[in-house]
């Protein structure tokens, strides 16, 4: 009876992925009850057998695992009832899983050799790909607005997909660092940017598909390129020859970032001569994302051409290109967004008609990556590749400080009218709780809230009529408020040699060298007078100090007017290169594995100052000295693995790190000074970090588990942060301020766990759990940075505080079905806690009780405690669904689709928060803090409502 | 593929019927979940008038209504108009371009030529955004309040007894703006002539100059350490004599400029000061100050310190305690010159008691009911003659009751021929080591002039004058007492 549904002719495999390739092997055997399966298993990249992969079939608990040479063997002693396609799984803890659907046709054999199978090693899950390629793609792109996880890690590993899915939507940050501490390799080139140290991830948007080959390799593992950061590294290989011949059209929408996306993709597969072509292009768009105002417009075409001139040579040339433009949104209070909703942006107004967002961010990358492969030897592969990048990075900001020059008695009169309220609708003074500012109140100050309340409720925005108005009816026409850029254009180039030698079956050597070179020039640009004729380019806030020459931007021309598209303000180049060596050694036996890397290298920076800044007149203009520094540092990493199912391994890595550019000068913008002034000896301590890590595997058909325990510790480390306060001096002073905290000290510890449990092949239960402390280990000295220097206030009690790094408790559960009829979904819950905000250090200096005659101030202790406490974020639970569905025709086209839904209850919740630095002293602290609402109270990130992205695709 | 479809039917309908009961629950969901915020009624202030023909008044009229309240209550600070259908139409005279006017606005009547200025409290700090100097505006007085800041008849919203500012949004339903834009003309006035109408208008006065510039404290607009939320300096007429004072916020931001050190014409805003015992004015911005002519100088006498030796052998030339004189009497001593512009009102004796008292019987001399602008009195000595190598000197002492900007100087001439009608043409000189009692020195107090020096005016018919220079208008008009007179030889 069984028998007459297996009416097998002919087996077919299907990868069930976007590849959506299909393997045809014919075969013959008699036995209706009894199947074999046989294959090889070789490792994708490295074409070495892999050992102890599990082989599990949906029919029966029966499974296999591959022997030394990577061979298997799968017995299955059953029928395969109606209507059930028989699938394979393939399992191994270092690779991606892989499926294969076989079908058993009438009369046909009951053998089936599945010949060689190539085995990714740990990439992303096919199915997931197209996932987080929309996902960390939006995240990244909020990287600015501050929400964000774009921890572009993919892997079976249910952790860090966690991490990558959901735990993003809170600010987590992995292992508690900030996301400086990731490394991107594309084609073994770097593209962490050495201005600050971040990866730009805007710039492959839209062309996800190009590049989702992907590995993440965690904190100091094993990724065969470089020491890699504390958050680990991501290593996408892109080009032509990443894949067959296919062709793929997708639609998708959202109402997240954009609302349309469409997209095409083209492989061409290899062609006569061994030349490959692969194009992509996109679209994306929205009037409005999520948050209201937020214009969205990106487009990016991508191309790539390989040529395997032979066995030995082949070469890649790689380029893409992502113009985006996209207006932003910004943080705000509670009570911004109990009046008016977790979608409201404050940075827009309606000019001329149309939605108008002030801060509006452009990008520009083009790139073009050429690659070498040279197999000289059997065991020796060379690999060269050449990076060249060109960045052009602005965002808007309105300035309301315009002013106008005029003369009474030969005495120069700069007389300046702007305020912020105008540029800011969440300025304080617009909101509710400002009319009871005093300690007591009245009819007028009730009156005074109504009327606040209701004017903030149906505006809230930006006028720019009223910007126009003033700069019509100010002095000479001069603009008061303007919209300007900040510019920042760069240019790279990065070269890179790396050698692969084997120097006997278990011992191989990887070196790899290289230099990068990164120009860049900085200033600011007039990008809309807004009605007026011309701004005057001086700091107006500095004309009561009676210094004409001081407020001037430029001393070459002072009291320059500027127009729409001249620079002003300030204007500098900065130059960087790094040269470095990797050398890795690794051990491969049986039950062994082991690594050691050692890196070493040095990097110059230097400033070219080309306005001579009125404040610094004597170190702003000209160049800056050379300032060098080396570094070095190295990683070891062992591992055993027990049998198929179990391993543990530790990795440990301990390097002084490299220095962003923005790092280097104390004000980058205004003068040439280095922080190595503020040291002993003229010579700054570079960053120290060092990280223990000790992970824990368990594999089996049923149970897959991942669980790490680690610790690492940063020290000399660096904060900047920049803001207005009005406490200095005792509460006598109020200035813009850069705060640097240095000497710093920060230690994170923790537990990541992560399981699999798959009851059937088709339904699965995962979790995640992460706990751990991500705290600063010291008092760091605090500095003030302004317009008169740097003055230093000493120690700061940061010590135990925890660092804003997103929730450190964060658990998840989840199921997901996988049909056999090429359907799937999954429904996760995720819960956050431990999220603490961001602190203001200012706070925690002696300053804070300090009276402007030096003295302390009358205090009560626990008054001071309640003040310096940390605010501790509520926790809260999120539901993300997850689904898809694909059809094939003809077996050539495949059309599907898939849907996410994040945040399905539409739970409003505080992402991550920072306390204003505007009350920096006991009494305005106080003062603020005794009011019904505080003015300047904690600001808060809050967490997007429902969300979608739906996409759908055909593919040939 | 048949069996499938039937399959797929039949969960289909199913399906349905769950769909209903989910789209169900899902309008009960939401109609749960929208709560009605319940709300507390508030007060508020509301200037439309529905279905009234709105009356215009002229701003003297509200003036008028103001002062009338005003005298009838004296204890009320603030008067509530209530609703009305009324309204004022006028020409914006402030600009806080420069920050010297901080949410307020000055209007008066008519571009040239007012007779009515009012002032309107605006809580925005950009007026100058919406209303242009001389630019008319209509202004509806439903609902809003009236009461007095800085002398000028003040246009808000009343809070607990206190006038405030209109609501920065509330602005646009009270203010309608005309596109007509005028001229507006100052009215050229003397220091002398200033009155109680002309504030809140915008004027022009002559010859004008700042005076002791060359102290530290006094060389800017308002920017020494001592100007708290505003710098007041000293404006002296070269026209009348009299002075009067710039008052410019500290907030401004021309506060840090040097106050040119010459002589010419000022356009700017009449006020009072805050506790409104003075006149002041205001500029829109510093080059409101003409000022192109060189400084008009006082001419100075002073002769070198003295010696003094035996006192007691001094001889008295000239001596006035107006003893005898009676009581409240035109004072008339022998060969003495009492002369104003005004034959009624001269320097007259008086003799009190108490807090304000005289010493005996006192001259003193007061502009109040003289109706001249400017008042001008002097009580001159007889002609004396000191001879060569005497030591003389004079003293004389001195009070004063409100003196607010009235004047009083000894002055010193030797070629005056004792004919009132060449008292302006005769050159004087100021005798400015005699210290003479301010307005701020207590009212109840005499001061010693101190001894001044008289001997290099040897061999010279020699008068000296008490000069008061005064108008009769509030804050000019004040009163100087006298006595104890003076010259001695030794």
């Amino acid at each position: 009876m069984v028998t007459n549904n297996l009416n097998s002719l002919l087996l077919i495999i299907t990868l069930l992925s976007c590849y959506g390739y299909t393997i045809n092997i014919t075969y013959s055997q008699d036995e209706q009850n009894y199947y074999q399966i046989t294959g090889r298993l070789l490792n994708q990249q490295t074409h070495q057998p892999i050992t102890y992969a599990q082989i599990y079939n949906n029919i029966t608990p029966q499974n296999s695992t591959t022997d030394s040479q990577g061979y298997f063997k799968l017995n299955i002693n059953s029928s395969i009832p109606q209507d059930n396609q028989m699938v394979i799984s393939i399992k191994h803890l270092n690779y991606q899983d892989k499926k294969f659907e076989v079908l058993f046709f009438r009369d046909e054999t009951h053998q089936r050799n599945l010949g060689t199978i190539f085995l990714k090693p740990n990439t992303v899950s096919t199915r997931h790909q197209i996932l987080l390629s929309t996902q960390d793609i939006l995240n990244a792109e909020d990287n600015q607005d501050g929400s964000i996880a774009d921890v572009l890690t993919a892997s079976r590993d249910s952790f860090l997909q966690a991490a990558a899915y959901d735990f993003g939507a809170s600010f987590y940050r992995l292992r508690g660092l900030e996301n400086n501490n990731q490394e991107l390799l594309i084609n073994n080139c770097s593209f962490k940017s050495p201005y600050n140290h971040r990866i730009n991830w805007g710039q492959w948007g839209g062309l996800n598909n190009m590049f989702r080959n992907r590995n993440y390799i965690s904190s100091s593992g094993n990724n065969e390129h470089i020491l890699g950061g504390l958050q680990g590294t991501t290593i996408i290989r892109s080009g032509a020859n990443q894949n067959k011949k296919s062709t793929q059209f997708a639609i998708a929408n959202s109402n997240k970032n954009y609302t349309t996306r469409a997209m095409i993709t083209h492989y061409s597969g290899i062609l006569k001569n061994n030349w490959s072509y692969s194009l992509s292009g996109s679209f994306r768009n929205a009037s409005s994302g999520f948050k209201e105002g937020t214009p969205y417009k990106a487009w990016s075409i991508y191309g790539s051409l390989y040529k395997k001139i032979n066995s030995q040579h082949q070469l890649t040339a790689t380029m893409w290109y992502s113009p985006v433009e996209r207006g932003k949104s910004t943080a705000i209070t509670q009570e911004v967004l109990d009046l008016k909703g977790n979608r409201y942006n404050p940075n827009w107004g309606i000019d001329q008609a149309k939605i108008r967002n002030a801060r509006t961010l452009k990008q520009q990358t083009p790139t073009l990556l050429l690659d070498h492969n040279w197999n000289i030897h059997k065991y020796l592969t060379l690999t060269q590749s050449i990076q060249l990048q060109r960045q052009n990075y602005s965002l808007s900001r309105l300035l309301s400080t315009g002013s106008s020059l005029q003369y009474f008695e030969n005495q120069p009169l700069y007389v300046k009218q702007g305020s912020s309220r105008y540029t800011n609708p969440i300025h304080a003074s617009w909101l509710p709780s400002y009319a009871f500012r005093k300690a007591t109140s009245d009819s007028y100050d009730y009156e005074e809230y109504y009327l606040l309340k209701e004017d903030f409720m149906s505006n809230g925005q930006i006028n720019w009529s009223l910007l126009r108005d003033a700069n019509t009816s100010s002095i000479d026409r001069n603009s008061i408020y303007i919209l300007y850029d900040d510019v920042r254009e760069h240019q790279q180039f990065a070269y890179t040699l790396q050698a692969n030698t084997d120097l006997s079956s278990n011992i191989k050597l990887t070196s790899r060298f290289a230099i990068q070179h990164y120009n860049s020039k900085h200033y600011a640009q007039v990008s809309d007078l807004l009605d007026g004729n011309a701004f005057l380019d001086i700091d107006s806030y500095g004309t009561d100090q009676g210094d004409f020459d001081a407020i001037q931007s430029n001393l070459i021309t002072p009291n320059r007017y500027v127009i729409e598209g001249e620079k002003f303000q300030y204007h500098y180049e900065l130059k960087t290169q790094n040269k470095k060596l990797y050398n890795q050694v690794d051990f491969h036996y049986k039950h062994w594995k082991a690594y050691l890397g050692v890196e070493i290298g040095g990097q110059s920076y230097q400033r070219k100052g080309l306005y001579q800044n009125g404040y610094f007149s004597q170190n702003s203009l000209g160049k800056s000295r050379l300032v060098k520094y080396n570094y070095g540092g190295a990683k070891v990493g062992l591992r055993y693995t027990f049998n198929g199912k179990t391993a543990i391994s530790f990795s440990s890595q301990r390097q002084t790190q490299t220095l962003a550019l923005n790092d280097v000068f104390v004000q980058e913008r205004y003068q040439n000074e280095t922080y190595d002034s503020w040291y002993l000896d003229n010579k700054r301590k570079l960053p120290v970090v060092q990280n223990f890590n000790l992970n824990y595997y368990w594999n089996n058909e049923l149970l897959k588990i991942r669980s790490t325990l680690y610790h690492q510790t940063l020290s000399n480390f660096q904060q900047k942060n920049f803001y207005y306060s009005s406490s200095l001096q005792g509460g006598s002073e109020a200035d813009f301020v850069q705060e640097v905290l240095y000497n710093m000290k920060q230690k994170q510890y923790g537990l990541e766990f992560g399981a699999r449990i798959n009851l059937t092949p088709d339904l699965e239960f995962f979790t995640a759990f992460g706990y751990g402390k991500a705290l600063y280990s010291n008092n760091a000295d605090l500095a003030l940075v302004n317009d008169q220097g740097s003055s230093f206030l000493g120690k700061t009690n940061l010590k135990n505080y925890h660092t804003a790094t997103g929730p450190r408790q964060v658990t998840q559960l989840g199921i997901k079905y996988n049909s056999p009829k090429y359907w799937w979904t999954s429904l996760s819950l995720s819960h956050f806690d431990h999220n603490y905000t961001a602190i203001n250090a200012l706070s925690r200096n002696p300053q804070f009780l300090t009276d402007r005659d030096g003295l302390t101030s009358q205090y009560n202790i626990e008054t001071v405690q309640d003040l310096l406490k940390q605010e501790k974020l509520a926790p809260f639970w999120l539901v993300n669904l997850v689904g898809g569905k694909s059809w094939s025709f003809k077996h050539k086209y495949r059309i599907g689709f898939f849907a996410v839904i994040n945040n399905l209850l539409d739970i409003t919740y505080r992402s991550g928060g920072f306390q204003q630095g505007r009350y920096t002293h006991y009494n305005d602290q106080l003062e603020d803090i005794s009011l019904n609402t505080p003015l300047y109270g904690n600001r808060y990130f809050f967490g997007t409502g429902r969300s979608y992205f739906i996409n759908t695709y055909v593919r040939f | 593929m048949k069996k499938k479809s039937i399959h797929n039917f039949q969960n289909v309908s199913s399906r349905s019927y769950i769909l209903r009961f989910a789209i169900l629950f899902c309008i009960l969901f939401v109609l749960a979940c929208d709560d009605q915020e319940t709300s507390i009624e508030i007060p508020i202030y509301d200037s439309n008038i529905s279905n009234q023909q709105q009356q215009k008044i002229e701003i003297k009229a509200l003036q008028d209504l103001w002062r009338q309240y005003q005298r009838s209550n004296q204890n009320e600070s603030i008067l509530t108009l209530g609703e009305n259908n009324q309204y004022i139409e006028a020409y914006v005279i402030s600009d806080d371009r420069y920050g010297n006017f901080y949410k307020r606005l000055i209007v008066q009547d008519y571009p040239e030529n007012p007779t009515a200025g009012i002032q309107v409290l605006i809580n925005n700090n950009d007026l100058y955004t919406h209303y242009k100097v001389g630019q008319q505006i209509k202004i509806n007085l439903n609902n809003l309040s009236l009461s007095q800041e800085y002398g000028i008849v003040t246009l808000g919203i009343q809070y607990n007894n206190e006038l405030k500012e209109i609501p920065e949004k509330l602005q646009y339903d009270v203010i309608d703006r005309f596109n007509n834009i005028q001229d507006i003309v100052p009215t050229s006035i003397d220091i002398a002539t200033i009155h109680e109408e002309q504030i809140a208008t915008y004027l022009a006065i002559d010859h004008v100059q700042f005076e002791n510039t060359q102290y530290y404290h006094n060389n800017t607009f308002a920017g020494s350490p001592l100007d708290e939320y505003e710098g007041v300096r000293e404006l002296k007429s070269c026209n009348d004599g009299l002075t009067s004072f710039l008052s410019t916020s500290t907030y401004s931001d021309f506060k840090s400029l040097a106050l040119p050190k010459k002589n010419g014409v000022l356009k700017g805003i009449l006020t009072k000061n805050y506790n409104q015992e003075y006149f002041q004015w205001v500029i829109n911005k510093p080059q409101d100050l003409i000022f192109n002519d060189e400084i008009c100088t006082e001419s100075i006498f002073s002769c070198d310190s003295i010696e003094f030796g035996n006192e007691n052998d001094t001889i008295l030339i000239i001596e006035n305690d107006f003893e005898d004189h009676s009581k409240n009497t035109v004072v008339k001593s022998e060969g003495w010159t009492n002369y104003s512009n005004n034959p009624n009102q001269q320097w007259e004796t008086f003799s009190s008691s108490g807090i304000n008292a005289s010493k005996g019987i006192s001259a003193k001399i007061s502009a109040e009911g003289s109706e001249r602008y400017p008042f001008i009195a002097w009580l001159i000595t007889p002609s004396f003659q000191i001879l060569d190598g005497t030591n003389t000197i004079l003293e004389f002492e001195t009070s004063t009751s409100y003196a607010n900007q009235s004047k009083l100087e000894v002055l010193v001439s030797t070629d005056w021929d004792g004919d009132v009608s060449t008292l302006e043409t005769t050159e004087w000189r100021k005798l400015d080591q005699a210290y003479i009692a301010l307005n701020e020195n207590n009212y109840s107090n005499w001061y010693a002039s101190g001894t001044i020096n008289l001997s290099c005016l040897s061999n010279t018919n020699a008068h000296i004058a008490f000069k008061y220079t005064a108008s009769d208008t509030e804050g000019f008009n004040g009163t100087y007492e006298l006595d104890e007179i003076r010259i001695r030889t030794f």
